[in-house]
């Protein structure tokens, strides 16, 4: 599965990546992916999976699009 | 020797065209700081309770902080502050940019301007003094013409230059203060206090570097920033705010048609993310920042010309002027940006009173005939675009729209009350506080109303009185060694910073329960303790009795009477404020 980036959220994407793919093995979950890419599971964060919102307990299927994004603040 | 500062703050008296160095001394400095800080001094020690905002006894207020014009990333800040036309209480408004950095070059640690001027007037800057020149021939130009003027008539194309457009020479109570034709002292209508004292600029220009205790401290912070840009600061350097948009429209808590919903399918057109793909030409920096979060944009062809001088539109301003007026039409969006700041007007404001007025219009609130024969529907980008100018100009709907949405509602009336978004006066901010606990959390106590900036709490109202910028992602360590690094004030410790951002906003609380604003000024909007109607937050409601304990919780934290919210005197005591202020606020 893919995994995108946004806003603040971006400082857990490797330098010159616009993108992560990920295996993960069958059951995994939304928690899995924030684990394999950084996100600690106090960081503040909205999950997207195939554009709706998802929940870390949310589970994952081939082909998934898992969409990160930071609940931002002022500017 | 003082380090971070001058010991020199210039006041200006517009009436009899006078100017003196005030020198108050190092221990003004450490009490002070600079930023809010500054402003509530002033407006506590020289200016009559309820002072009318318009009057020349009002004072405004242009307040670096200790940290400005420092050789590090974030130290581009400064605060304006008044009595507010808008909140008829604390006025502040920061920005970044240049033009506080240039002010501290000039030699100034502050400028003080009271008094009105007989004629259009503006002020020319220097380290050896002030000159009061002639602004007749500026009243009315936008502000790109009028900076262009000044730089001509000065000779010099460097001159930092800040100013009110036509809005706030029209004393649109939401007028804001242009710097540099894009980096904006937004809120609570500091413009407008400037054309009250009919003062259209400020060109400053300065050369000296300011006195820094520890030079190479400061230089390892700052290398800091620029060694680990991709860690932590990767989504400002790469897009600016605005980024990631969509999130929030996810989370069902991204302000839209007037706070009405939390959905907003059209956000991934209108996010930071398309304008780098469509309309953005560039980034560009505040003062010796290598985060470069600054959008440009341009627009050659099709029915709305964006000009690149006037930068590009923040988070805020995409939220103000497109979700919130159900608008996804990127182009007139960056239109409106552009024309916010050639015309000096707060674009939240801005956008927020025009919410305000659609929702009265589909509520039938609002005629034809009254909104000028315009299609005033939310997602009527036309209709907004055209409206901005009307408001800076007063002109039809826009002379009405112009007074903001509380004093817009109040002059309506047909229950268009129900439906204002503000504290205070001050429209609320693009962040839902359904959504955003943070926010719920700041909304009913900041000093100014419905602030973003989160500043009503330590650590960010620390930045706003030392001038550093909040999306500098230092920790509390590294902004305790900036300060000591640039002041020389070895003992500066976290207990001393949370006295001084406490000291600061004490102040603050002083300036508004002296000009009327008590424990019933901290509330929310009824419109924000409504449910939303749809998506993952339809659920929550914010009652009142949660907004209650976040103000008694807040009050007791800043040693405040837990009901009235007056400072005790023991608060002013250890703050070291004078304990007169707190019986003359509480009369």
């Amino acid at each position: 599965m893919r995994v995108l980036f946004f806003g603040e959220m971006r400082r857990h994407l490797p330098r010159d990546r616009e993108h992560v793919d990920l295996a993960l093995p069958d059951g995994a979950t939304v928690a899995d992916v924030l684990a394999a890419v950084g996100v600690r599971p106090e960081d503040e964060r909205i999950v997207g999976r195939n554009g709706s919102l998802a929940q870390d307990a949310t589970p994952l299927a081939d082909g998934d699009v898992i969409s990160l994004y930071h609940p931002m603040g002022g500017g | 020797m003082a380090y971070g500062y001058w010991n020199r703050i210039l006041r200006v008296n517009l009436a009899d065209r006078t100017s003196r160095i005030e020198e108050p001394d190092d221990a003004f400095y450490r009490r002070y700081v600079g930023g809010r800080a500054f402003i509530g001094h002033y407006l506590l020690t020289e200016t009559p309770a309820g002072v009318d905002p318009w009057a020349p006894e009002n004072v405004i207020v242009f307040a670096p902080g200790v940290v400005t014009a420092a050789p590090l990333p974030g130290a581009g800040r400064h605060s304006v502050g008044a009595k507010s036309p808008l909140n008829d209480g604390f006025g502040e408004a920061e920005a970044g940019g240049y033009w506080g950095a240039e002010l501290k070059k000039a030699g100034y640690d502050a400028l003080v301007i009271s008094g009105q001027a007989e004629a259009p007037t503006w002020l020319w800057i220097t380290a050896d003094g002030v000159e009061f020149r002639d602004a007749r021939g500026l009243w009315g130009l936008t502000t790109g013409d009028a900076q262009e003027r000044i730089r001509a008539e000065l000779g010099d194309q460097l001159v930092r230059v800040a100013q009110i457009g036509p809005a706030g020479e029209n004393l649109v109570r939401y007028a804001c203060v242009v710097n540099d034709l894009k980096d904006v002292a937004g809120r609570t209508g500091m413009g407008a206090v400037m054309g009250a004292k009919r003062l259209r600029a400020i060109a400053v220009r300065g050369r000296a570097r300011v006195p820094i205790a520890d030079p190479a401290g400061v230089q390892a912070i700052a290398k800091w920033v620029a060694g680990t840009l991709m860690e932590n600061h990767r989504v400002f350097h790469e897009f600016g705010t605005g980024a990631g948009m969509t999130g929030k429209h996810l989370a069902g808590g991204i302000p839209t048609r007037n706070y009405q919903e939390g959905l907003f399918p059209g956000v991934e057109k209108i996010n930071a993310e398309a304008i780098a793909n469509s309309v953005r030409i560039g980034m560009e920096s505040c003062y010796a920042c290598s985060v470069r979060c600054k959008k440009v944009v341009e627009v050659t062809e099709g029915p709305y010309l964006v000009d690149r001088k006037y930068g590009g539109p923040e988070y805020e301003t995409l939220g103000s002027l497109g979700t919130s007026c159900g608008i996804d039409n990127l182009i007139a969006i960056c239109k409106a940006n552009e024309q916010c700041n050639a015309l000096g007007l707060d674009s939240i404001s801005t956008g927020t009173t025009i919410a305000w007025a659609m929702e009265a219009y589909e509520r039938g609130l609002l005629s034809a005939a009254e909104a000028d024969g315009l299609d005033l529907r939310f997602g009527s980008a036309d209709a907004m675009v055209t409206l901005v100018e009307r408001i800076a100009r007063r002109q039809g709907l826009g002379d009405l729209l112009a007074e903001g949405s509380a004093r817009a509602a109040r002059a309506l009336g047909r229950g268009s009350e129900r439906f204002t978004v503000h504290v205070k006066g001050l429209e609320v901010a693009m962040h839902d506080p359904r959504h955003m606990p943070n926010m719920l959390k700041n909304y009913p106590v900041a000093p100014t109303g419905g602030d973003h900036t989160g500043a009503a709490y330590d650590e960010r109202a620390f930045r706003n009185v030392i001038g550093l910028c909040h999306f500098l992602n230092y920790n509390q360590e590294q902004v305790l060694a900036l300060t000591r690094a640039i002041t020389g004030w070895d003992d500066f410790d976290e207990a001393e910073l949370h006295a001084v951002a406490r000291r600061g906003t004490t102040l603050a609380r002083l300036v508004n329960l002296r000009e009327g604003h008590g424990r019933h000024s901290d509330v929310l909007p009824p419109r924000l303790h409504e449910p939303l109607p749809e998506g993952p937050l339809k659920e929550r409601v914010i009652t009142q009795d949660e907004v209650d304990t976040i103000v008694r919780d807040y009050y007791v934290l800043q040693g405040w009477d837990p009901e009235t919210g007056v400072p005790t005197a023991d608060t002013l005591r250890a703050l070291g404020l004078p304990v007169e202020l707190g019986a003359f606020a509480s009369r």
